[in-house]
């Protein structure tokens, strides 16, 4: 199998003619590298100070200072860096979360966390779980997800979002097994809310089997 | 140390238990070929990737060695035969990876030229291993580097820690010491991904450094023939 080049070289002869594309490959490099590192204390400040502010909300523990965290992650401030830390990139999703869980009387997801990185932590985790449900792992590696989760106080909403939002394949696959995983704990509203996201989430040809085990579910439980 | 030849060793540097326990859920489900020995050799607190992969070469006697990152995870549950299967076509092919540069472009960035080989994607709907295996038909592809993400050997050259005292161009580096050595390096063809690279925002602050101490040491020498 072939991967393609990340680097359009006719462009870049395109530009500069008569150059040889030894000169052109290592001028645009050392002007590459000579910008990151020009900047390399830019984003080390910046990354540092924006999860210094969530960090410290996180830490006051009342619905006002969660609120705030919204108004951080919504900055353009936020939106620049976020392509350049990881644990800024998925901590939007547990904004989303919060939004969805506040005024219920779910746990807040950020009353699980206190700091950015008790996310980023409860995020790849699930990422792992989901893989090994695509990956249809023996049934005792796929239960270990409902432990996590109920051990995390993770509600059907934070799950969903995260599946929604996380790099995993075949998430229709996924979101069937996490919905029998479910049932087997007999959380029947928690199955039907999985199926009943992803219906409106899938494309219309899979929206068909969402919407037969929803039947089944309502049926049998 | 005497090699056992019939041992498998993964030596894995490790800063992050979590993804080091999942990568090690995965080797654990792996077909192990009869009459062979598997040893995990997690590396903690290394200075540098290429010290800790020299620290790690000391403490086992296996002859082939798996040296990957603790973000990789092995999807392919017949991995272990199918590397088995690779070496076993030239007894040159000191090195297998899963990603690779048949021509390494002249600024030494891999992903600056063509690559072969296969990874985990987004568009995967074909993860099931169920009764795949590599058959020497599927072919390989011989480069001149390939991703660190994970390097199989069946020979000992030690790395190059004494230039790469980083975490960059360590890998490149040793495909160029193995092929110094006369030893070829293949990406074999991969009809399902046979690993997911779970790696995230990359920082390459340093990387520049290490590429001009690569391009110093390697390029433009005559040591290939």
């Amino acid at each position: 199998m072939n991967i393609e080049s990340k680097l359009d070289i006719e462009e870049l002869r395109a530009a500069n003619p008569g150059i040889s594309d030894e000169d052109l490959l290592e001028d645009y490099c050392r002007n590459l590298f000579r910008e990151r590192k020009e900047l390399k204390p830019l984003v080390s400040a910046g990354v540092c100070a924006l999860k210094g502010r969530i960090n410290e909300k996180l830490q006051e523990r009342r619905e006002v200072a969660y609120d705030a965290i919204l108004g951080i992650v919504n900055t353009p401030e936020y939106e620049r860096l976020v392509s350049m830390d990881d644990e800024l990139k998925v901590f939007s999703t547990a904004a989303t979360i919060y939004q969805m869980e506040r005024g219920g009387q779910y746990p807040l997801i950020f009353e699980q966390i206190e700091y950015i990185d008790d996310y980023y932590r409860i995020h790849q985790q699930m990422l792992f779980y989901f893989r090994r449900m695509q990956l249809r792992l023996a049934k005792p590696l796929l239960v270990e997800a409902m432990t996590y989760i109920r051990a995390h106080k993770l509600t059907v909403f934070a799950v969903v979002q995260i599946l929604l939002d996380c790099k995993t394949g075949e998430k229709d696959k996924v979101a069937l097994t996490l919905a029998d995983l479910y049932l087997e704990q007999k959380s029947v509203k928690e199955a039907l809310f999985v199926v009943s996201v992803m219906a409106e989430n899938c494309s219309v040809d899979q929206r068909d089997k969402f919407e037969q085990k929803k039947a089944e579910i309502l049926e049998n439980f | 140390m005497g090699k056992n030849k019939r041992k498998f060793c993964f030596i894995i540097c490790v800063n992050n238990e979590q993804y080091f326990d999942e990568c090690q859920m995965y080797i654990q489900r792996l077909k192990v070929p009869d009459g062979y020995t598997v040893e995990i050799l997690p590396i903690r607190g290394a200075k540098c990737m290429a010290a800790g992969y020299n620290y790690g070469m000391t403490l086992t006697d296996a002859k082939y060695k798996i040296y990957m990152h603790q973000d990789v995870f092995i999807i392919n549950t017949n991995f272990l035969n199918d590397i088995l299967t690779v070496f076993k076509q030239n007894w040159k092919i000191g090195m297998i990876g899963m990603v690779g540069s048949p021509s390494l472009p002249s600024d030494a960035i891999m992903w600056h030229g063509a690559r072969v080989g296969n990874l985990y994607a987004l568009d995967s709907q074909n993860v099931d291993f169920n009764g795949y295996e590599y058959c020497k038909e599927d072919g390989m592809t011989e480069v001149e580097a390939v991703d660190g993400l994970m390097m199989v050997t069946k020979e000992d050259i030690l790395w190059r820690e004494d230039l790469f005292d980083g975490w960059d161009f360590y890998d490149i580096s040793q495909c160029f010491e193995f092929r110094k050595k006369g030893f070829r390096i293949v990406v074999p063809e991969q009809k399902k991904p046979w690993c997911i690279h779970e790696d995230g925002v990359l920082n390459l602050w340093y990387y520049d450094k290490y590429r001009q101490i690569f391009k110093e040491e390697y390029l433009g020498k005559n040591y290939f023939y």
